[in-house]
């Protein structure tokens, strides 16, 4: 025997779990701690009939949670409302929890769930959600079937056979309902944005790639793992994996930043390996556009591209999107038409007499450019430079503490002191942020990078005006360990395996909207046009048998069960004679006496005997009859 | 008496089949048919198959009293109905009552009587009462009437309207007996004589007993009133027909079918019943369309049963 109100309390429980766990990351320690003792604590309490909260305490404490957020709310900014009303939301929840509970209290449970998984759509996207709602909307329907059962008697228990029963007809409701959501989500708009963050875009920290280049700005950089963006794409050589977004080519100050660079004519693209990545970006702030080091196609958003080769979208990036990107790697960009010289030759106003010493020995040494950069690259390799991320260069001039004082410094310290010594060189020379390598899921066959992978280099033109790429950092004594990736360990493999089904909810839900919809009935629409049944794979014509075996069964099935007995056991009957021996016009008397069998003849008074009398056949006359057919 | 109704008039039927009409239980069953369910018979034949015979033999049988008229042109309807005679002695009219007065009513060659007694005996059929002279006379119960008519013979005869022709129930013909049955009774002549000798083997009590068994206790389902529904229809949409089946004609076939599952031993109607009367029973009720006089309405009606489906579940 199974106590019914033993399954509501648990299901009540694992209903407030379902819908804590998509707001576990935006919620205060606290609270989340309290909410994930209520869930256990609620239903040992109703099994001991004791509760930690009387009716007057859990109102209070309702009360008092609510006033607290409330206030939170009314204090902060309303981009960040969502937050405090998921707080106050999971207050009721615990609350609920924790208090003696009736019918209603079970059904606020229900409801509280839904509306706390409701508000973490307001915070993101994430492939929990989906888990969960199926999940809730299983929970919730299986508790509100027990429901009605406890409100005619709160004490009742059922036996285990009953309950199964019972529990089998109940999901019935969320299968249905879930096939429905599954059409609806084909057909129906939907949003790309978490629906609160889409009306008020939250002004995120640029934590990673940032706009400007300024080493020196703080003592010590702390690497974020938050995720930058996915890459579809087959698994490519590691040196070569320079994603490239910014272009920073003037100075100011101690600062490098984007001037928009003057018209430099056309340029084309020599030499390199061509590769087609498909980008998953997380959403960001800036308009730039990931693409890969040299993208001579970027398709999958309206953008345009900049003199220098950036990529910029023409609207806001908030929402999610991908982009399709052509790209030939290791490739040289050829300038055709004369560069700006004095444009990408710039200095910034403070240079210590100890970096001009080194420009002008090299300049002095090297008339050819050509040279003068490999020079530079010597000088760099012999500084002993090394790669770190904590006890920074600083002060006033931070590329001359970096070069010849601290000697450490991450990749904005070379980049920027590799500029500034190539510029007073001669050499044109930009600063080009973006990221470097990147994990490659080879479950899911795409790159995994995240904004630690945040990386600036540098580009300089050589003497017949091509644009090369230059990693001052390579330089390092340490560049094969700092840069490398590191061996992932046990947990992050699992991670990997996690995120591979984050990687495919955000390919084929979050991502689908509108455009897709109308893609894919545009594709399908031309694809049937150009249907050609000969030329269809043999796999076609069998999965078309499946379905229409399937679906001829299914039909077969709903007819038995639509046919009344007495229908089923005249066809059945029908089907022993055979169809031509028992037409339609014949009585049964009259198919008796054509097949004289004595079976038949049986059938036919027992049947007989109950139709034209008007009545009903008794379940003992069908299994009589059952069994007379088998005779035939 | 605590013998089923049914159980006399059986041996009565098997009676007559064996030992005095041979090879005529198809016209013997249904002359029974017609009287339980309180309907008049048609017998359509050539003369010297037993038309007679069989309506005496069944009188007989069933210890009914019998009345005989051989129609021809000349036949007035007083001469069916009866009329009234000045008595001297009495000094004043008495009713002298015709054959019609009788259980049994033997008209022979219906059509051979002029329409105004025809129509005079067929209101009588229908009525069960005759109205003479401003008195009404009930007939006595049971009454049916076996007409007879030769449908060889055209010549000086008055052919029944349809409208009357509805008025029977049944319409039958007896046919040749088989050949070994035919020989014996070549051999063993006519029966005419042994006929006086049957004794009643039914009461008239069992009679109105099994008529009211008849009427009450029988079982129509719905879905044998369907198919009755579907056949009668039916013949109402043939593109051959000018006119199908009345609704009373739906009635009689119901009415006789319960009549033949109480002698088939049943307390409901089988379709089965349906298809055994529905020729005997509508056939002549079916006025053919003008294109079609030469119709042969029971091959129409078979080509019915045939297509309508019969309703079992």
């Amino acid at each position: 025997m199974v106590r019914i109100d033993t399954l509501l309390s648990l299901l009540a429980s694992g209903i407030a779990l379902f819908g804590l766990l998509p707001v576990i990351p935006y919620l205060d320690r606290p609270l989340l701690l309290l909410g994930l003792a209520a869930v256990v604590i609620g239903p040992w309490s109703d099994r001991r009939g004791r509760h930690l909260l009387g009716r007057l305490p859990a109102t209070l404490f309702a009360i008092a949670g609510l006033s607290f957020y409330a206030l939170q709310a009314l204090q902060i900014t309303r981009d960040e409302i969502a937050t405090p009303v998921v707080h106050a939301l999971v207050v009721l929840l615990i609350v609920r929890l924790l208090s003696p509970k009736e019918s209603r209290d079970y059904l606020q449970i229900f409801v509280l769930g839904l509306f706390v998984l409701a508000g973490s759509s307001l915070l993101n996207l994430s492939i929990v959600f989906i888990i969960d709602l199926v999940l809730l909307i299983f929970a919730v329907t299986i508790g509100l079937v027990l429901l009605t059962v406890y409100v005619t008697d709160p004490a009742l228990a059922l036996p285990r056979q009953e309950l199964f029963k019972t529990l089998r007809v109940a999901l019935i409701l969320p299968v249905v309902s879930l096939l429905l959501m599954l059409i609806f989500f084909t057909i129906l708009p939907r949003t790309r944005h978490p629906l609160w963050n889409f009306l008020n875009p939250a002004a995120q920290a640029t934590a990673g790639l940032s706009e400007v280049v300024q080493p020196g700005a703080f003592a010590r950089m702390s690497s974020v793992t938050r995720l930058a963006f996915r890459a579809e794409t087959g698994s490519l050589p590691p040196e070569e994996l320079y994603w490239r977004v910014l272009v920073l080519n003037q100075p100011q100050g101690n600062r490098w930043h984007r001037v928009d660079p003057p018209d430099t004519g056309s340029s084309r693209l020599e030499g390199g390996q061509l590769v087609q990545v498909t980008l998953y970006p997380e959403p960001r702030q800036d308009r730039s556009l990931i693409s890969l080091d040299r993208t001579m196609q970027l398709s999958g958003i309206r953008h345009r591209q900049t003199a220098d080769h950036m990529f910029m979208a023409r609207s806001a990036l908030t929402h999610r999107y991908s982009i399709e990107v052509t790209a030939r790697l290791g490739a040289a960009l050829h300038q055709l038409d004369p560069v700006s010289r004095s444009f990408y030759l710039t200095l910034p106003d403070q240079i210590s007499p100890r970096v001009r010493a080194v420009a002008a020995q090299i300049v002095a040494q090297h008339p050819d450019l050509d040279t003068r950069r490999r020079a530079l690259a010597d000088f760099f390799r012999n500084q002993d430079l090394a790669y770190a991320e904590t006890d920074l260069a600083g002060g006033d001039d931070p590329v001359d503490d970096f070069l010849f004082d601290k000697q450490r410094g991450y990749c904005e310290f070379f980049a920027s002191s590799y500029v500034t010594l190539a510029r007073l060189a001669g050499i044109p020379a930009r600063l080009v942020g973006g990221y470097l390598g990147g994990e490659y899921n080879a479950l899911g066959g795409y790159y995994l990078v995240s904004e630690d992978k945040a990386h600036v280099w540098v580009e300089v033109l050589t003497a017949n005006n091509r644009w090369v790429r230059v990693d001052p950092s390579l330089w390092a004594n340490n560049a094969s360990t700092a840069l490398a990736n590191p061996q992932p360990t046990t947990w992050q493999q699992l991670q990997r395996v996690a995120d591979t089904f984050n990687y495919y909810w955000i390919q084929s839900v979050v991502i689908f909207d509108l455009q897709r919809q109308i893609r894919i009935f545009h594709s399908a629409g031309n694809q049937l046009r150009d249907l050609n049944p000969r030329k269809l794979p043999p796999v076609f014509w069998v999965v078309l048998a499946g379905a229409g075996l399937l679906g001829g069964s299914l039909w077969a099935v709903s007819r038995r069960t639509r046919l009344s007995p007495e229908a089923r056991l005249i066809a059945q009957l029908r089907r022993r004679l055979g169809p031509d021996a028992a037409p339609e016009h014949l009585g049964l008397n009259e198919l008796a006496e054509q097949t004289n069998s004595a079976a038949v003849r049986r059938f036919a008074q027992i049947y007989q005997g109950a139709i034209f009398r008007d009545r009903r056949l008794t379940p003992d006359e069908i299994a009589q009859l059952k069994a007379l057919l088998k005779e035939i | 008496m605590t013998e089923h109704p049914r159980t006399a008039i059986l041996t009565a039927i098997d009676t007559l089949a064996n030992d005095y009409l041979q090879g005529k239980v198809k016209a013997i069953k249904l002359a029974m048919i017609c009287l339980l369910s309180g309907g008049h018979l048609l017998l359509e034949d050539i003369p010297g198959l037993g038309k007679t015979t069989l309506a005496l033999a069944l009188s007989k049988a069933l210890g009914l009293s019998f009345g005989r008229v051989q129609c021809t042109s000349d036949l007035l309807p007083s001469d069916i109905t009866g009329l009234s005679i000045f008595d001297r002695n009495a000094n004043q009219f008495e009713f002298m009552e015709g054959p019609v007065f009788n259980n049994l009513l033997l008209a022979d060659e219906i059509n051979r009587a002029m329409p105004k007694t025809q129509s005079a005996l067929l209101e009588a059929m229908e009525e069960r009462r005759v109205t003479i002279e401003g008195t009404t006379h009930n007939l006595p119960d049971p009454f049916m009437v076996i007409a007879t008519q030769n449908p060889v013979e055209q010549v000086g005869t008055y052919p029944l309207p349809e409208s009357q022709l509805d008025r029977f129930m049944i319409t039958t013909g007896i046919g040749y007996p088989p050949e070994t049955m035919e020989k014996i009774i070549i051999q063993s002549g006519s029966i005419r004589d042994s006929i006086r000798d049957i004794t009643p083997l039914i009461s008239h009590d069992q009679l109105l007993a099994a008529r009211r068994v008849v009427r009450t206790d029988i079982h129509l389902s719905e879905k044998v009133t369907d198919y009755i529904y579907l056949l009668v229809s039916a013949t109402r949409r043939h593109p051959m027909l000018l006119a199908g089946i009345s609704t009373r004609g739906a009635i009689s076939l119901a009415e006789t079918a319960r009549a033949y599952a109480f002698l088939a031993e049943r307390d409901y109607v089988l379709p089965e019943d349906i298809k055994a009367l529905f020729l005997p029973v509508c056939a002549h009720r079916l006025i053919p369309g003008a294109d079609h006089e030469t119709l042969d309405c029971k091959e129409l009606l078979r080509s019915l049963l045939d297509e309508t489906p019969v309703p079992l579940a």
